[in-house]
């Protein structure tokens, strides 16, 4: 009886660390900013995320080179021949693309870990959609979000506020496969100011990599 | 021998008994609540590929311009080639666009979770009592849910140890 109940134990214990684990991710990156009044900003750079050390960390090189890095509620930015300027921030990395990518969280867009409940399902043209709300519906800016997925990858994001008005949208582009790990490529949002005039938003990652071991303190800011 | 292995599995089958229960309530649509959700019409889920592309010809043009001289800043283009850079601004902004609460422009870009803080912010013209509304919602259900998970497991832990 020892014999069986160890066997057992033993096979449950192997077939949890066989399943392949993403760690670590790091990724070219290119934000393009134009809003509706006509200003433009680019941010060109490396990004570097570790979801057990859980910095975030910007290598940028456009506009300028500088470093920032995002560790629970500290924003450090880092310019050469410039102390460091630190900011207080909401602890949200676990909240960013790159976690919710690396724990395959990000089909949902992270809702299932927020107060947010799905209030309806339904198939269209072989996606899945899903309308979520907040319980107690006193969010007016934020009515309604609206996911639509594919092949268990999160293709749309749709905000609506309470007069039924479409104030966002995102669009998750071009996934790249990693052995099981999949990350979108591409990620356009477009935001609605009050004229309905959009700002458009473009984040495109290339050269993506996980569990990347060679430099372990691209990682962790020490 | 029995004994542990009983109690082992009786464990174990409270476990999965509660979280099964915790998580078809978490998940359960809200049907109740929420009568007659309206869908949305399919063009919401269509981008405008060619308004994006008009919108942004001008970043892309600096672009191409940097990827073809890799180590420029926005001063050697602003000196060398200043009409790619007229109404691009010289302030990074690696996850978006102006952030809220004060923090520099990070929070847009590649924070996803958190949307019902930081959306409201932006979206509300700098409400800040409907952030903090949604910043305490937000914390209330992370609150509540530790306090479920413990209450679930310690009651379960109890059940086990009393039945032997």
């Amino acid at each position: 009886m020892k014999k069986i109940y160890f066997f057992l134990l033993s096979i449950f214990i192997f077939q949890t660390n066989f399943a392949q684990e993403y760690f670590r991710l790091k990724a070219d990156f290119t934000v393009k900013i134009k809003k509706a009044d006509g200003s433009m900003n680019l941010t060109k750079g490396k990004i570097y995320y570790d979801k057990n050390y859980k910095d975030l960390i910007y290598d940028i090189k456009f506009p300028e080179h500088e470093k920032w890095i995002m560790r629970d509620t500290l924003l450090i930015k880092i310019k050469q021949g410039q102390k460091p300027q630190i900011n207080k921030i909401p602890s949200i990395n676990e909240f960013s693309i790159f976690h919710l990518a690396l724990n395959v969280s990000l089909t949902n867009f992270g809702l299932d870990n927020t107060v947010y409940q799905m209030v309806k399902v339904e198939k269209k043209d072989g996606k899945i959609i899903s309308y979520w709300k907040l319980p107690n519906n006193k969010l007016e800016s934020m009515d309604q979000i609206i996911i639509a997925k594919k092949d268990n990858k999160l293709l749309n994001v749709i905000i609506i506020d309470n007069k039924n008005r479409i104030i966002n949208k995102q669009f998750f582009k071009d996934y790249v496969q990693i052995g099981a790990f999949q990350f979108p490529s591409k990620v356009i949002q477009i935001s609605y100011d009050k004229d309905n005039k959009p700002n458009y938003q473009v984040f495109e990652f290339k050269n993506i990599e996980v569990n990347d071991m060679s430099n372990d303190n691209l990682y962790h800011y020490q | 021998m029995k004994k542990p292995i009983l109690k082992t599995i009786s464990m174990f089958m409270a476990f999965a008994l509660l979280f099964v229960q915790t998580q078809v309530y978490a998940h359960a649509p809200l049907t109740d609540k929420f009568n007659n959700v309206p869908g949305v019409d399919d063009s919401v889920f269509q981008l405008d590929e060619a308004s994006l592309e008009v919108a942004m010809a001008d970043l892309n043009k600096l672009d191409s311009y940097l990827q073809q001289h890799q180590d420029a800043t926005y001063q050697d283009v602003a000196k060398n080639n200043a009409q790619l850079v007229a109404n691009v601004s010289p302030i990074a902004a690696p996850a978006g666009g102006d952030g809220p609460l004060g923090i520099p422009s990070f929070l847009w870009g590649c924070v996803f979770g958190v949307i019902g803080i930081l959306l409201v912010y932006l979206m509300t013209d700098n409400d800040m009592d409907e952030t903090k509304k949604a910043l305490w919602g937000c914390l209330t259900g992370v609150g509540v849910a530790l306090i479920l998970n413990f209450v679930v497991f310690a009651g379960a832990a109890s059940a086990a140890s009393s039945s032997y």
